[in-house]
């Protein structure tokens, strides 16, 4: 038959589903590691805030005409020379274009270390160099230093920090670009007359991609045209084809870190699209230039203004550049916390372990410390009964608390204690709690007590089945580690008899939060009472129980709870304790487990 | 170990020995003690109920099993005259303890002796004197035995039991 609901403490009988497995208790990570991981992954310098101010973009440009010259200049495919995501060799200059004149190369060294442009060739890995230290956050010289202990909002503005040094106010650019006027080597872009030019891998590639404003136009002017507008182009092409890359990326790294509360998937997503906006922008800008050129081009009156745009154009190139690789580590980054979440995995688990030989050191130690002071009035050995001596059974109980302790390590190994959350989230029926991967949702409260509440609650399962159990809470200073201890001891002694039955609630976890709350959770039968409500609620109904059915009655429970407390007694439990050094105890275990946990 | 802390099944899962699917489990092992043997001997600052306190502990002696044994009976108490626990013991002149005087354990009462007998030594228990098999283990015996002896009685009486439970309800 079946009873309501009480509202009191009700714990069931031995009916409980199975002890679980020890080893899925080591799985679920520990709240403290979040934190490890988190700072990991602030130190790495990168900033995942996904609302970075887009990059300043050049001022009083002419509105974009709409007609594009794509068709003329035609599709050469991944042919950015300042595209260095794939390491693809440059491509060669188009066919039709004329040989820079000899003087210029002579005069900017050509095939000579010297040469300024040739030194580019090591170009590459100084940048890659560059941005790494800048997430590393180490000082980068004016306009590029992330400082070691930058906050977040620093780390924000790292695409900030790149940019700025695209336009000149750091030293990277001057590196990767060296601009030249008439003969002049300069480390400034701002100004007119432009020679921008990359050489890779030593191959004689040199990209020449704006000539002296001295030397005659023509050809030339018409060469800077078209490849300005064919960098555009394939800056448009390369940068969809990057976006796109970058999706696949982060959609290839669709879980969340492992143990902590970095959601990977969702962080690289939104990254990569902060950067692709960025990167949109930027090539809207670059076409409006790009249009604007084509649009001044064959007035030599408006050279100056060309210059100046393809002098613009030269920084949101490297702007662009810059943005790229920035968004590359900053996802793979990402990627490497998760690789170092995942290996801490192992790590974890070795620390649960020392965590329970420590604990079995503290069970021994408080044992040796109970002997010394609990044990008193032995008087049949202060009379030479010829019983042991005190010494003679302080060894022995020595002994036997060492074998007792091995005990409580196994008893614990078979229902593990997890640490499951940092602070204990308020309780309150409907409430869903993540217990060391278990679904537990509470129903209602069934009893309290001055530091403990049972609340009766509904635990999904691996095979999906939903079970009600009994959650023991209980607040910092009393802890429940001690009732997990004995529980865990009833349970490897105290075999369960042929229909299952159990004299003690079958423990079923032990969950610890950093907030110095603990959890305990049981299995629970429908229709238990307490016998205080069992009196309450029928034996002293006297319509149907007189006086001598409940002497009956009150004899048969207590047979049974006889049978049950020699049992306990047996396997050496003793129920009721009330002393305060036990409460100290209790406290002091609290205490050792949270700075276990921290 | 008290009455809040006896769950009782009216019917369902029990253990070996009940009657009618009806047992009870023991619950809250915060303030439990690993024992060394059952003579073995405790002493602490106690806290909490002094009526839940055993006869020695409440006299600053050391104590062991007794307080178990002195719970247990308060549990029998609350269950046979539905009152509180601090009601339950008097002491004698000598120092002993005793049920008190005010509730009479009936002779018509199939179970008087029983009863008379629980509280007499359970109260007076003295773990290193009184021998835990001798006296606890017999009377656990002589209560299985009256269970078993009268059956039906304890039946028809759970039977009452779970309809006052329901007619509650």
């Amino acid at each position: 038959m079946g009873f309501p609901a009480l509202e009191s403490a009700l714990i069931g009988p031995a009916a409980g589903p199975p002890v679980p497995d020890p080893g899925a208790a080591l799985l679920p990570p520990p709240a403290a590691e979040e934190d490890e991981l988190d700072e990991q992954g602030n130190d790495d310098g990168f900033h995942l805030d996904h609302e970075q101010p887009p990059p300043p973009l050049p001022a009083n440009l002419p509105p974009a005409p709409a007609a594009a010259e794509e068709d003329e200049l035609g599709d050469q495919g991944n042919d950015d020379p300042f595209n260095q995501e794939d390491e693809q060799p440059p491509p060669p200059l188009p066919a039709n274009l004329p040989p820079l004149p000899a003087a210029e190369e002579d005069e900017f060294g050509g095939q000579d270390n010297n040469d300024p442009f040739n030194q580019d060739d090591e170009q590459p890995d100084e940048l890659d160099e560059e941005i790494e230290e800048d997430e590393g956050g180490g000082d980068q010289g004016e306009g590029g230093a992330v400082p070691p202990n930058a906050t977040n909002d620093d780390n924000n503005n790292a695409c900030m920090i790149m940019e700025r040094q695209a336009v000149g106010e750091g030293s990277m650019p001057a590196r990767k670009f060296r601009i030249h006027e008439g003969g002049d080597s300069r480390s400034s872009n701002r100004n007119g007359g432009l020679i921008l030019q990359r050489s890779d891998g030593g191959q004689g590639s040199s990209f020449s991609g704006l000539d002296s404003p001295n030397m005659p136009s023509g050809l030339n002017n018409q060469f800077r045209a078209h490849d300005m507008q064919q960098m555009g182009r394939d800056i448009g092409k390369e940068g969809r084809d990057n976006a796109s890359r970058r999706r696949r990326h982060a959609s290839n790294r669709s879980d969340s870190v492992p143990g902590i509360g970095l959601d990977t998937s969702s962080t690289i997503l939104s990254l990569t699209k902060t950067f692709d906006d960025q990167l949109s922008k930027i090539q809207s800008e670059l076409d409006s230039i790009r249009q604007t050129i084509s649009m001044l081009q064959g007035n030599p009156n408006n050279l100056e203004r060309i210059i100046e745009l393809e002098s613009e154009v030269s920084e949101l190139i490297l702007t662009r550049v810059n943005i790229e690789m920035l968004a590359d580590k900053a996802i793979k980054s990402l990627s490497d916390i998760r690789k170092t979440a995942t290996d801490l995995q192992p790590k974890l688990f070795e620390l649960r372990k020392e965590r329970i030989a420590i604990e079995e050191r503290m069970v021994e130690q408080r044992a040796e410390s109970a002997e010394g002071g609990l044990v008193l009035d032995i008087p049949g050995r202060e009379e030479g009964t010829g019983q042991s001596s005190a010494a003679d059974d302080y060894g022995l109980t020595h002994q036997q608390s060492i074998a007792s302790t091995a005990e409580f390590v196994k008893a614990m190994s078979k229902v593990p204690s997890i640490i499951v959350e940092r602070i204990l989230p308020d309780l309150s029926n409907g409430k869903t709690l993540d217990l060391g991967g278990k679904e537990v949702t509470i129903l209602r409260q069934l009893g309290s007590g001055t530091n403990a509440k049972v609340f009766l609650c509904s635990v999904l399962s691996d095979d999906g089945q939903s079970e009600e159990c009994a959650l023991k809470v209980q607040s910092t200073g009393e802890s429940l580690v001690l009732e997990y201890r004995y529980l865990s001891l009833l349970l490897l002694r105290i075999e369960p008899d042929e229909s299952g039955f159990l004299p003690f609630p079958r423990l079923m976890g032990h969950y610890m939060f950093n907030g110095g709350d603990s959890m305990l959770l049981m299995n629970y039968e429908p229709g238990c009472l307490t016998a205080l409500q069992a009196v309450n609620y029928a034996l002293n109904n006297t319509k149907l129980i007189d006086g001598t059915t409940r002497a009956v009655l009150a004899t048969y429970f207590t047979a049974r709870l006889l049978t049950h407390t020699v049992k306990l007694h047996k396997n050496r439990i003793l129920v009721s304790v009330q002393v305060i050094s036990e409460l100290h105890l209790s406290t002091i275990l609290t205490i050792f487990y949270f700075s276990i946990a921290m | 170990m008290k009455a809040d802390n006896v769950i009782v099944f009216p019917d369902g899962l029990a253990g070996e020995g009940s009657v009618g699917g009806a047992d009870v489990v023991l619950i809250d092992y915060e303030r439990a003690k690993e024992l060394q043997r059952l003579d073995y001997q405790l002493k602490g600052n106690a806290a909490g109920d002094e009526a839940l306190m055993c006869r020695r502990m409440g006299q600053d002696k050391s104590w062991g099993v007794d307080s178990d044994l002195h719970g247990l009976c308060t549990v029998a108490f609350v269950l046979l005259f539905g009152k509180d626990e601090k009601e339950m013991v008097e002491a004698n002149a000598d120092g002993t303890s005793r049920l008190n005087r005010v509730y009479t354990i009936r002779r018509y009462w199939t179970s008087s002796g029983l009863l008379t007998s629980l509280f007499g030594t359970f109260l007076n228990f003295d773990p290193i004197e009184d021998d835990y098999d001798d006296v606890v283990v017999v009377l656990r015996d002589k209560f299985d035995a009256y269970v078993r002896e009268n059956n039906n009685e304890v039946e028809e009486a759970l039977t009452a039991f779970r309809s006052a439970l329901s007619n509650k309800s």
